[in-house]
């Protein structure tokens, strides 16, 4: 049975722009593997994607993407492929979450203008569409890693304090709503 | 002297000239702060003031204002200033102050120092020495009834054998008769000697003169002997009852910090539980509980629309291509009415629809559908088609239009995601914010018993601060020896009433002698008259002395009675008992004791008993230097009332308040903590008391406690 979309996806490794990877080191565990260590550098999150889903979903929810420089010396791959993200968690306490996977597709489906009639009836190779996923994605999470960077400028403990993201995340649900209430359109497509 | 406006200024943390206090001439002032708000500075300040030994001198940089020495600049000048307004016949006022100048970063020096007072004869404004005005009006002997510091100062007999005797002499007339007992006893001695050498002279009656002076002697050695020991006696069971008082103290403390520690470790696994529930990681769980999904639903929306809108579309022209294709015949059994589109062919899948074929019902509209009728051959028809589809899929379909299913794989993905996980997701805002609010909640709780812990840890540090030194293990070892202690005290007690009737019959035998010898009679006339010369001085004699010992148990009898009113009074409903005052006449030392109705001496009073039994004496005192004297001295506690409980002090002090007594208490009664503004206020029951309250506390603003030159206090008149 051919392969699915959802699992061409799945076997990509998104890029990101080389001058966040610093970002990603401090507040994940990037870069090397989990050791008895990890825990006491006080790293607040696990593995280096969970920044990149935060950063992601800061950008789907805002709905403001930000291309990344085409320069390949200023680009990289994650390192990982989407298919693993939210498995196990080695950390105490933390509970594996695959499903936001799922959310992630559908939202990126949702948000990416492809003709999917056209692509059932093989008009268009299916790779270009997993690229057209990919390329979205990448620019959603850009804008989140800007966004993030932008918020540790103004204060560096932005992160670590309590309830600083979370507040972004719920703040979006207002936003949310108030679009709710004004205009009932899908969001403009790429 | 009655007290009227105090004014302080850079005195240690009562910073700048910000701090006056105007007291009630009548009543009750309380002066209200929390720990390390001050209270304790604002007492010292006043025993600064007043201090005319000069023995305070040497630390007196230590009073200059840390903040106000970090304010200035190498060359910069200011004062340290405490003034006081007071009424002694007419108004009066008596500063002490001294200028410092900075003269290194942190470095002071004193310039100059001043000690002055002001009097007012109604017209003229007259500057004289603090000195003088200070020891006419409040003199250190006053002093040392006046002002208290802590609840363990309240007991001025104990430990102070001269404590009578120098409450009657500055508080009583009475002992002007001591004078006259003196003159009295010499003159009767120096009658006794020339009569006896007049008798021993005398033939007849030499021999028995002579025998009589020596049983005198005897008399008179056994009588010093039996005094001694009745002094060593008294002087050790004092020592015994000093020890025994501290060992029950420590007994009473050991079952305080008993329950003390208890609460704190109850309070510690409550504070934990809370503290554990209300921990919790927001950033991970924007991942492990998918809060980050908070705002998908609108996302879910257009992508449901999205997937419906192509899924809808392909299907449409699938069947378009059937009907090209030429499979009319197919397509007519399963036309539906004109422009509708049919369901997807897996909806409802194989399974669900072989159960309703063999149930002969349609759970899709809910009717019967019984074999033969028109429903029941549409599922037929519509599960052949399925399996055809099945089978087409997996064998891989050359002819269709569709060479991929991707439009179904995300049909597929979105109905699995909508229902019962939809919802879900819609909740998760809510379920956030239900979170939040739990955690508010047990964070509010978490404080409230935080702030009990701190409570108690506080009662706990005051507890053993009490102890001078002595550690909990000690405390636990004397609570043992008390009984050991107890019985010695019970033995020398006994001891010392055996000894009192031996003194006593000492003392008759001795005037039996007395008179014996007084009256041998010679015959010679000159012997005869100064025998009765001497009989006159010694009837003189013991009638002063009778009337100097009537004199001071009326004093003491005054004073117990006195104490009495103003304990029933300051107790109010609780148990009161009566007070004791047990005198010894051989060290002049007052013993203050609780006894209860029924006769019983209360051997263990609780610290908010004594403490009330204490205040009462000194109220009684104040009363009756004021009816002697003709002057009133003011009552100023610091924290008298650290071991009442929250229901004794606010009665404690409306009762207080109602007394006619001018009386300043600085306490950290009255204070309740508020845990949403974080810091404790006044109780709404003190604005009932009519009394003036004034509230110090350390100004917040720009506080650091690691940081002396931030502090400051903030006085403010409640009411």
């Amino acid at each position: 049975m051919a392969e699915t979309l959802y699992d061409l996806w799945g076997k990509k490794n998104p890029d990101f722009e080389t001058r966040y990877e610093n970002l990603i080191r401090q507040y994940c565990d990037y870069g090397k593997g989990y050791n008895e260590f990890t825990e006491s550098k006080a790293k607040i999150l696990g593995a280096g994607y969970e920044l990149y889903i935060i950063a992601f979903f800061i950008g789907l929810y805002a709905d403001k993407k930000k291309p990344l420089n085409q320069d390949p010396i200023k680009r990289k791959g994650l390192g990982q492929p989407i298919m693993y993200w939210g498995n196990i968690e080695n950390r105490k306490m933390r509970k594996a979450y695959p499903q936001i996977r799922y959310y992630m597709f559908m939202a990126l489906v949702a948000r990416t203008d492809i003709d999917y009639i056209a692509l059932d009836k093989g008009e268009f190779q299916i790779q270009r569409a997993v690229a057209e996923l990919k390329k979205n994605m990448e620019e959603y999470a850009n804008f989140g890693f800007d966004y993030i960077h932008e918020k540790l400028e103004e204060d560096s403990n932005w992160l670590s304090r309590g309830s600083s993201l979370l507040d972004t995340f719920l703040s979006f649900t207002k936003d949310m709503k108030s679009k709710e209430d004004n205009n009932d359109e899908d969001p403009d497509e790429i | 002297m009655v007290l009227k406006e105090l004014a302080i200024r850079n005195f240690r943390s009562y910073y700048a000239d910000n701090n006056h206090f105007e007291f009630n001439p009548e009543g009750l002032t309380l002066i209200i702060g929390d720990n390390g708000d001050g209270k304790t500075t604002f007492f010292e300040a006043l025993e600064w003031l007043f201090d005319t030994t000069g023995l305070r001198e040497k630390d007196e940089l230590n009073n200059v204002s840390e903040m106000r020495k970090s304010q200035m600049i190498v060359g910069d000048i200011d004062e340290v200033r405490v003034t006081i307004k007071f009424e002694h016949e007419g108004d009066k006022e008596l500063t002490k102050a001294f200028t410092f100048r900075k003269i290194d970063v942190n470095k002071v020096e004193i310039v100059n120092r001043e000690f002055y007072g002001f009097r007012f004869d109604g017209v003229e404004r007259e500057q004289v020495d603090g000195r003088q005005i200070l020891n006419s009006c409040f003199d250190a002997e006053i002093r040392k009834y006046s002002m208290f510091k802590g609840e363990t100062q309240l007991d001025i007999f104990h430990e102070d054998t001269e404590a009578l005797k120098r409450l009657l002499k500055n508080f009583s007339d009475i002992t002007r008769l001591d004078n006259f007992a003196e003159l009295t006893y010499n003159l009767k001695e120096q009658a006794s000697k020339v009569h006896s050498s007049e008798l021993k002279k005398d033939k007849k009656t030499t021999i028995e003169a002579n025998r009589l002076e020596r049983e005198l002697e005897k008399i008179g050695i056994e009588i010093s002997d039996v005094r001694r020991q009745i002094r060593d006696l008294e002087e050790n069971s004092r020592v015994f009852k000093g020890k025994l008082d501290i060992m029950v103290d420590n007994r009473e403390i050991k079952e305080k910090l008993d329950s003390i520690n208890d609460r704190i470790k109850e309070y510690e696994e409550k504070v934990r539980r809370m503290r554990s529930s209300t921990i919790i990681d927001f950033n991970t769980s924007l991942l492990d509980n998918q809060w980050i999904l908070c705002a998908y639903p609108q996302i879910f929306e257009v992508f449901k629309k999205k997937v419906a809108s192509f899924s809808k579309e392909r299907r449409k022209q699938h069947d378009e291509y059937l009907i090209e294709k030429g499979k009319q015949q197919q397509l007519a059994s399963l036309a539906l009415p004109e422009g509708m589109t049919k369901l997807p062919w897996f909806v409802p899948n194989e399974e669900y629809l072989e159960e309703m074929i063999e149930e002969e019902c349609c759970k899709v509209c809910g009717r019967r559908a019984p074999k033969g009728s028109e429903p029941y051959e549409f599922m037929v028809q519509k599960l052949q088609e399925a399996l055809v589809q099945r089978q087409k899929q997996q064998k891989t379909e050359d002819e269709d239009i569709f060479k991929y299913n991707y439009t179904e794989e995300l049909q597929h993905l979105s109905i699995s995601y909508s229902g019962p996980m939809e919802r879900s997701v819609a909740n998760r805002k809510k379920s956030i914010l239900d979170e939040l609010d739990f955690i508010a909640e047990r964070t509010k709780d978490m404080q409230k018993w935080q702030q009990a812990l701190d409570d108690v840890k506080d009662e706990k540090s005051r507890l053993l601060s009490q102890l001078n030194g002595v550690s909990e293990d000690d405390i636990s070892r004397s609570a043992k020896d008390v009984r050991d202690f107890m019985n010695r005290h019970e033995d020398a007690q006994r001891r010392l009433g055996e000894l009192r009737i031996i003194l006593e019959e000492l003392r008759k035998n001795q005037e039996d002698k007395q008179v014996e010898l007084s009256s041998l009679d010679t015959g010679n006339k000159e012997i005869t008259r100064l025998g009765r010369i001497h009989n006159v001085f010694d009837h003189i004699y013991k009638a002063f002395i009778s009337a100097r010992e009537t004199n001071r148990r009326n004093f003491i009898s005054q004073l117990k009675d006195l104490s009495n009113q103003y304990l029933a009074n300051l107790s109010g409903n609780d148990f009161h008992g009566v007070i004791e005052m047990l005198r010894s006449q051989e060290t002049e030392s007052i013993d203050v004791l609780l006894r209860s109705e029924n006769g019983t001496i209360v051997t263990n009073p609780s610290e908010s008993q004594k403490t009330t039994m204490y205040m009462a004496v000194l109220f009684a005192i104040a009363k009756i230097t004021a009816n002697k004297r003709e002057t009133e001295y003011p009552l100023i506690f610091d924290a008298p009332t650290s071991s009442f409980s929250q229901m004794k002090e606010q009665e404690f002090y409306e009762i207080i308040n109602k007394i006619e007594k001018q009386c300043i208490i600085v306490t950290k009664d009255m204070l309740e903590y508020d845990a949403i503004e974080q810091k404790s206020k006044i109780k709404s029951s003190a604005y009932a008391l009519s009394c003036p309250i004034y509230r110090i506390e350390k100004d917040r603003e720009g506080f650091n406690e690691n940081d002396l030159s931030t502090i400051r206090v903030k006085t403010s008149k409640i009411k």
